[in-house]
């Protein structure tokens, strides 16, 4: 056992070497499910696979989806990963993956206070 | 570049591992960039089956993140005078480290302005210096960032990343001046186990600090207790840094070393834009250079109604008891007003004095309401200084912090 320990401890790296950042998987988070018919909690369009190849590798997809941002916003967002988080060039990528994010995940004018929104209306008892 | 290539047979490898009960979750951590770099006993939240249940949270708590971990409670369960663990948010900005034996962990105190620079063990720290038990509010700076318009980037807070709990530990005053301080000094700055989000061991997640006044204030603590017991790994597991009233990113975790300044410390999340606010306000949307924003220091006023839970149907009956707290960064609450016609009367709350300085103040109420129909219910306290809470979205900013407009909950009397 622990020599086959070892083997897959030297293994690694090596692979490394071939993949900087290895494929997505889903998380585990049985409580807390990802919404279906979403890629991992992404709108299914043109570019998600992108973005989940290239943002994934370093934070989660749920930190994408409760953004939004224009175009500009998420561009500047990528230079700003680019310049202190080690996110690389996204080259032909990075077109397709600011079409997706700010077709998505745009703002929308929310106004300065939103009306309350109540999930359930629930019978409050008299003694507490 | 990002091409991948984890061969079916590696991936099957990896599940024997994981379930031959190794935990070599640095194993299965591939999809992190640097992963070899990654000390076999780091936890990725992606490897947790219940994170609620394994990080001893309550299972109303809400996820926004899970790498990194990002998690709010909601206003009802923050109905305790003091937060229990399960109930207090988390807010990672790295990955969140393995759990240590606090034999094997030292604290190193050094820095440009330290004059004796030196490690103590945590036995060393609990022996050394006499131990002090506070309740300090923690709240994330970005705290009620979802409500912002233009939308501010990051974790889309609402009104949960706030708590206050009772932390033990030493003042870090007491060690500071044990270690000497030059005059030079102007900053204590800390640095952390956890480990940025790309793997890269020449990155820090997080690195901040406080300037020397506040970090010789009696409530500052380098905490090993919450609640009477050893810190939990996932607030900070064996000594962090508690400093009540101010953006809790100020309050480090998983402590290594303390660096004693004689600048305002550089580290990751002290400079560009991160827990900063524009110096001079600007309108919504603005952008703001670098050298126009300013580091948050004291949290403003605030208050969050705790009970009842939002969305209260009172059948056959109009009176209503609310609770709740009040907090006010460095400063005290004086006083706590409510209001259930949108803010055009203002009635007085009870409100209690805080059990040592920088814990959060109870108040509660009983309302008489005129008739049926829906009402908010609208808080709003008051710092000792005599400024108020907005009722909507004050200075907008870049970032999104310190949204403290009043908290609201929907009542129907029926």
């Amino acid at each position: 056992m622990r020599s086959g320990l070892i083997f897959w401890f030297l293994l690694l790296p090596l692979s490394l070497l071939l993949v900087n950042c290895g494929s997505p998987k889903k998380d585990n988070i049985k409580e807390d499910p990802l919404p279906d018919g979403t890629m991992l909690g992404l709108i299914d369009d043109t570019g998600v696979l992108l973005v989940i190849q290239h943002c994934n590798s370093c934070h989660s997809t749920r930190l994408i989806a409760q953004n939004r941002m224009t175009k500009v916003g998420w561009k500047s967002t990528i230079r700003w990963m680019q310049a202190t988080q080690n996110l690389w060039n996204l080259g032909e990528d990075e077109a397709l993956i600011l079409t997706y994010l700010s077709k998505n995940y745009a703002p929308s004018s929310i106004g300065r206070r939103q009306s309350l929104v109540v999930e359930e209306w629930y019978t409050l008892e008299k003694d507490k | 570049m990002y091409i991948c290539c984890v061969s079916e047979r590696v991936m099957k490898r990896r599940i024997f591992l994981r379930q031959t009960g190794l935990g070599l979750s640095g194993l299965l951590g591939l999809e992190v960039v640097f992963a070899s770099n990654m000390p076999k006993d780091y936890v990725l939240l992606m490897d947790l089956q219940d994170p609620f249940k394994e990080l001893n949270k309550h299972k109303q708590m809400v996820i926004l993140n899970d790498r990194p971990l990002n998690m709010e409670a909601q206003a009802h369960l923050l109905n305790d005078e003091v937060t229990p663990a399960d109930k207090m948010f988390v807010r990672n900005n790295g990955i969140t480290p393995g759990e240590i034996d606090p034999k094997d962990w030292k604290l190193l105190i050094d820095g440009e302005s330290a004059i004796n620079a030196r490690s103590f063990t945590l036995e060393e720290l609990k022996t050394t210096f006499d131990s002090y038990t506070y309740q300090l509010v923690l709240e994330c700076g970005g705290n009620g960032r979802s409500e912002f318009n233009p939308p501010a980037k990051g974790n889309q807070w609402t009104i949960g990343a706030v708590s206050c709990p009772r932390w033990t530990g030493v003042r870090l005053r007491d060690v500071l001046e044990r270690i000497g301080m030059k005059e030079d000094a102007v900053y204590l700055a800390y640095h952390s186990r956890d480990q940025h989000l790309s793997g890269d061991p020449k990155k820090e997640a997080i690195s901040r600090g406080i300037p020397i006044s506040k970090a010789m204030m009696d409530e500052t603590l380098l905490a090993y207790q919450m609640n009477k017991k050893d810190l939990p790994l996932i607030h900070g597991q064996p000594l962090r840094l508690v400093v009540g009233g101010w953006p809790a990113s100020a309050s480090g975790k998983w402590l290594e070393r303390l660096s004693i300044r004689n600048i305002v410390h550089d580290g990751a999340k002290m400079g560009g834009q991160a827990y900063r606010v524009p110096c001079e306000t600007v309108a919504p949307g603005t952008v703001v250079p670098d050298e126009g924003m300013c580091i948050i220091e004291s949290m403003p006023v605030k208050s969050l109604l705790t009970y009842p839970k939002s969305g209260a149907l009172l059948e056959n009956q109009k009176k209503l008891e609310i609770r709740g707290h009040a907090w006010a960064g460095e400063l005290a609450v004086s006083a706590v007003y409510y209001s259930i016609d949108f803010g055009a009367n203002w009635h007085i709350c009870q409100l209690s004095t805080p059990v040592n300085r920088l814990a959060w103040q109870h108040f509660k109420a009983e309302i008489q309401f005129p008739k049926k129909g829906y009402y908010e219910v609208w808080v709003r306290a008051r710092d000792q200084n005599g400024v108020d809470q907005p009722m909507i979205l004050p200075g907008w900013n870049p970032k999104g912090y310190l949204n403290n407009a009043c908290h609201r909950i929907a009542v129907k009397v029926v």
